[in-house]
């Protein structure tokens, strides 16, 4: 809002882009405080959760609900849950990252967030193929659509998000909230239909379920990697629908509040 | 030009409302450069920060119809793992300066040797703030904003800092908060006086400076 000159579009759209490029390398090369840290549990949070479900699920039962590796069904919930939830986490924090960069004039919240929704959506996209990339090694899928897999991936990432937009302003109002929302969270994934198919869930349950975006955008996603799988409670309007409100609520939010955010806490 | 626009800014400290100026019009033109006084606590570094625009007025509005800077020699975005060739290197990409001619600008001007390219959390204090002044210096603004004028380095440094900014001056104005009537007089030519709430702008700093001395001396 406030450039201080009446330039023309170009001209502020290429400032806008060098100031978000210059968050970006920033954010990269430090990424969030540690060298290599960062881009380890970016790989590792969904590995070490894949291989606890493989384990603990290959004991209980003998096959997983959808063909024959245990790896590659939790793989396709936990990724697309995890592309939810990092990239909530990651913009969540965003501006609080970022807040002595505000005290230049020509910083502003939202240059923080793009640049990590940017950083974030690249880092998921080395992440994912280095998962499946291996998994494709120890097992053989037999054929991957693209077209669900990467329209469900996008729309866990706008959901996350948009969710994580508005809490950067929720989460500056009240830290009661932030806690409550970090416990409430936690478990997520089990509702979330990671490691098993909302038709396996009884009459009343299932619908409840279904009310969660998140099992539909994982039910799109494994549709990808089991042709054979139907997924036909996936409702793609609730879903688009959903994700692109939540955005631009959420960046509606953070319009609104751009002046409490600045302040600190 | 810098326009203040029926401008409120108050905040809310134990139920109780607190003003910094309210509902205040005026304009400053160009090659004005604007000391602020008043006694601590009075609002000094939130209007300059209001004056930047790093953060909003309550109601009302600021007009710049000028480029204004951060606070001269800002260090506090300097990030610790970074070296301080990577930090300048950043701030340049957001003013959409040539990266390589403010890096080898700082370099030059801080003298900060082969210390340059290690993290900034290695600096002392001194070298940090050498940093952060040269960043400043390298880049051209209309309005430098200063929150209190510190001295850095030793005294080669100091008269090296005070001959660019000056020679800087010649085309840029400054915004300054200060306590010392000699800084003021020597580098603005108006004043804004805050005291209990109010904010009063006077054309000439000399008013402005007796105005805070009569403010002083009352309480």
């Amino acid at each position: 809002m406030a450039q201080m000159y009446s330039e023309p579009l170009h001209k502020s759209l290429k400032r806008q882009f060098s100031i978000v490029f210059a968050l970006l390398v920033r954010e990269m090369t430090t990424r969030y405080g540690n060298k290599f840290g960062g881009y380890m549990w970016a790989v590792l949070d969904p590995v070490l959760h894949i291989m606890i479900f493989s384990t603990v699920f290959s004991a209980i039962a003998r096959v997983p609900p959808l063909g024959r590796d245990f790896a590659l069904f939790f793989a396709t919930g936990y990724v697309t849950f995890y592309m939810y939830r990092s990239t909530s986490d990651q913009i969540s924090s965003s501006v609080e990252a970022n807040r002595s960069l505000l005290n230049y004039p020509v910083v502003r919240p939202y240059d923080a967030i793009l640049g990590r929704i940017i950083l974030q959506t690249a880092t998921l996209f080395v992440v994912s193929m280095c998962i499946f990339g291996v998994l494709s090694l120890r097992t053989t899928i037999e054929k991957i659509d693209l077209a669900p897999i990467l329209l469900a991936s996008l729309l866990s990432i706008c959901l996350g998000a948009g969710v994580g937009a508005a809490n950067i302003v929720w989460f500056h109002l009240s830290s009661t909230y932030q806690q409550v929302w970090g416990i409430i969270n936690r478990p997520a994934f089990i509702v979330s239909g990671v490691f098993y198919l909302p038709e396996s869930i009884p009459h009343p349950f299932r619908e409840i379920l279904l009310w969660n975006p998140l099992v539909h955008i994982i039910g799109l996603f494994r549709t990808g990697f089991y042709p054979t799988y139907r997924a036909s409670y996936v409702s793609m309007p609730y879903i688009t629908g959903l994700a692109i409100f939540s955005i631009v609520f959420g960046l509606f939010l953070v319009w609104l509040f751009d002046a409490k955010i600045r302040e600190p806490k | 030009m810098i326009r203040l626009d029926r401008m409120t800014k108050s905040f809310k400290l134990k139920g109780e409302t607190r003003y910094i100026a309210k509902d205040v019009s005026f304009t400053v033109p160009r090659g004005n450069s604007i000391g602020l006084l008043g006694r601590n606590g009075a609002g000094k570094s939130t209007l300059l920060r209001l004056i930047a625009g790093t953060i909003k007025p309550t109601s009302g509005r600021i007009i710049r119809l000028a480029n204004v800077s951060f606070p001269l020699g800002f260090q506090g975005s300097f990030n610790g793992s970074l070296t301080g060739e990577q930090n300048v290197r950043f701030v340049a990409r957001i003013y959409g300066h040539d990266t390589e001619e403010l890096v080898d600008y700082v370099q030059d001007f801080a003298e900060l040797g082969k210390s340059y390219y290690m993290p900034v959390k290695s600096y002392s204090s001194g070298m940090k703030a050498r940093l952060a002044f040269g960043v400043s210096m390298g880049i051209d603004f209309d309005y430098y904003l200063v929150d209190e004028i510190t001295a850095v380095g030793d005294s080669n440094f100091k008269k090296k800092c005070k001959r660019v900014f000056e020679e800087k001056l010649q085309n840029s104005d400054i915004i300054m908060v200060s306590h010392s009537n000699a800084a003021l007089k020597d580098y603005c030519t108006t004043g804004i006086v805050l005291e209990d709430g109010s904010l009063t702008y006077f054309a000439n700093i000399d008013d402005a400076i007796a105005m805070h001395g009569e403010n002083m001396a009352r309480r």
